[in-house]
């Protein structure tokens, strides 16, 4: 099985490699200048001598994300249980929603930082905001979804609405809601560099997004690229831990989880 | 054997909101304890039948009596009553012996009490080695048992089962059909067993209702007395047997071309 995996990832990795390798020996041959793009082996030398001022940004930026990413979950999930167990909320609400929803967020962020005082929290508002709705919608369409025979026993059996949400809806809800959840692990990070981006130097403690917009100030563009690169290692980060979360949650019984023996 | 009446309808309508008569002028007795069955083309308004009975539609007119002390409450259903749906109808997320205990859950049974419930139920149905299986790795045919076995576990004395094993192989409904029998020889539950196959509603009743459509009415009424320990493959290639399914398949061919 291992060895297998391995096998599969081998292509991708010698393609990266080989990608690597022609980058250098391109900027090398052609003297590029670092303002337009740095080789790979000065990104990895600005990795490790900036190492110290990255690191506490790779911090900032990671718990950013990892906050808004909480936040919209339990924020999501709340709104979505109101929504589905209040025709009235939901008559009142769900268009408001929708229209925040289309809304690029990107425009909002900036009046979010002029409105919130406290740095930290209006980014953690701005990065939450963009990772919301995926939740919110998801969860919603989940919960609506109970089979409706399985509906039907349980009036049968005079369940308490609590009783069909919790045995029912909710569990029905929950490949949905991680679904949801995986395409918000992403937006948290997307919703954290905009808002450093927007809050530009006026956070400390700032985070990669900071480090980018002041080593481009500064020329210093090998360190700029070191600061993508480590938004990437995030947003793969992400990625990896929403979907094991995902398969944890579902890996006894939803379709998406099992693997088929041939 | 069965004494009694366990429910008695009367001049039973249901009409929907679209203006279709799904049922109209329908006159049936249930014994208490029977065996019965609804056999009828589809639309002929027998699911809709049994989903009244159950209480999880409301009839339009006409009226239902449970003459033994258990009248059909405004909003509630017939105690003790048990449903299998067409399709097992689980949740892929419960194992088996939580999708059994389900109806237990729901009406906050004591934790020791229900699990020995759900231990019966699933030796009734032959299930005890699957009580940690999930749905997804049984067969049509388990999952069919383990819908009966949710269906029975609150021990009902009112069982409906609505066409259950149209969706299962021959030889799988075959043998689901002597289980069934054999429960029911030992539980007594009053059961109403809805079908469109004329020889699986002879061989399990007591009692036939033919069903026509267009509207739903009762066309037909048959006495099966074939006694249940001679219910076995044999029998359905006795004469006795072909001569109910040719009179009451000429019942059916009748009310449908009407």
């Amino acid at each position: 099985m291992k060895r297998r995996r391995w096998r599969t990832a081998l292509p991708a990795v010698l393609m990266g490699a080989a990608l690597l390798v022609l980058w250098e020996a391109w900027v090398r041959h052609f003297d590029v200048p670092t303002y337009i793009i740095p080789g790979p082996v000065a990104i990895a030398k600005a990795l490790v001598t900036d190492w110290p001022v990255l690191a506490s940004s790779l911090l900032a930026t990671l718990r950013l994300t990892l906050f808004a990413l909480l936040f919209a979950t339990v924020g999501g999930l709340a709104a979505a249980i109101a929504f589905s167990e209040s025709r009235f909320i939901e008559r009142t609400l769900f268009p408001y929603a929708v229209i925040l929803q289309v809304t690029p967020s990107v425009a909002i962020a900036p009046l979010i930082i002029i409105w919130v005082n406290n740095t930290a929290v209006a980014l953690i508002l701005c990065a939450t905001f963009v990772a919301f709705f995926p939740i919110l919608s998801a969860t919603v369409t989940g919960l609506k979804s109970a089979d409706h025979h399985l509906t039907e026993l349980f009036e049968l059996y005079r369940a308490r609405r609590w009783q069909s949400l919790v045995y029912l809806r909710l569990p029905t809800a929950l490949p949905y809601f991680l679904s949801g959840f995986r395409i918000s692990g992403g937006l948290a990070l997307v919703g954290a560099v905009v808002a450093e981006f927007v809050a530009g130097s006026g956070g400390h403690g700032s985070g990669l997004a900071y480090r980018i917009l002041d080593a481009g100030y500064q020329l210093q563009f090998p360190r700029l690229f070191a600061a993508l690169v480590l938004i990437s290692v995030i947003g793969v980060g992400m990625h990896f831990l929403t979907s094991f979360l995902s398969y944890l949650c579902l890996r006894t019984w939803h379709e998406s989880s099992l693997e088929r023996e041939r | 054997m069965t004494s009694g009446v366990f429910a008695s309808i009367r001049d039973l309508g249901k009409h929907f909101a679209d203006g279709t008569v799904a049922l109209q002028g329908l006159n049936l007795t249930i014994p208490l304890g029977g065996f019965v069955s609804l056999l009828g083309p589809s639309g002929c308004g027998k699911s809709t039948l049994l989903r009244i009975l159950a209480g999880l539609t409301r009839p339009s007119s006409g009226s239902i009596e449970f003459p033994h002390g258990e009248s059909h409450a405004a909003r509630g259903n017939p105690p003790g009553v048990g449903f299998v749906f067409q399709e097992p109808t689980l949740m892929p997320w419960a194992s088996v012996m939580h999708n059994v205990a389900l109806p237990l859950r729901l009406s906050r049974t004591p934790k020791d009490q229900a699990a020995d419930m759900v231990r019966t139920a699933l030796a009734s149905v032959g299930l005890s080695d699957f009580a940690h299986a999930y749905p997804r790795q049984l067969s049509g045919g388990m999952k069919m048992r383990v819908s009966i076995a949710r269906a029975i576990v609150t021990r009902p004395t009112f069982l409906l089962l609505d066409e259950p094993f149209a969706a299962l192989d021959e030889l799988t409904r075959l043998n689901l059909n002597n289980d069934l029998l054999e429960l029911w020889s030992r539980e007594r539950f009053t059961t109403v067993f809805v079908t469109h196959s004329v020889s699986e509603a002879v061989y399990l009743s007591q009692q036939v209702f033919v069903m026509a459509p267009r509207p739903g009415r009762v066309t037909g009424d048959y006495s099966i007395d074939i006694p249940p320990a001679q219910r076995t493959a044999e029998v359905r290639t006795s004469i006795l047997f072909n001569d109910y399914l040719r009179t009451i398949a000429h019942r059916l061919r009748e009310g449908a071309a009407s």
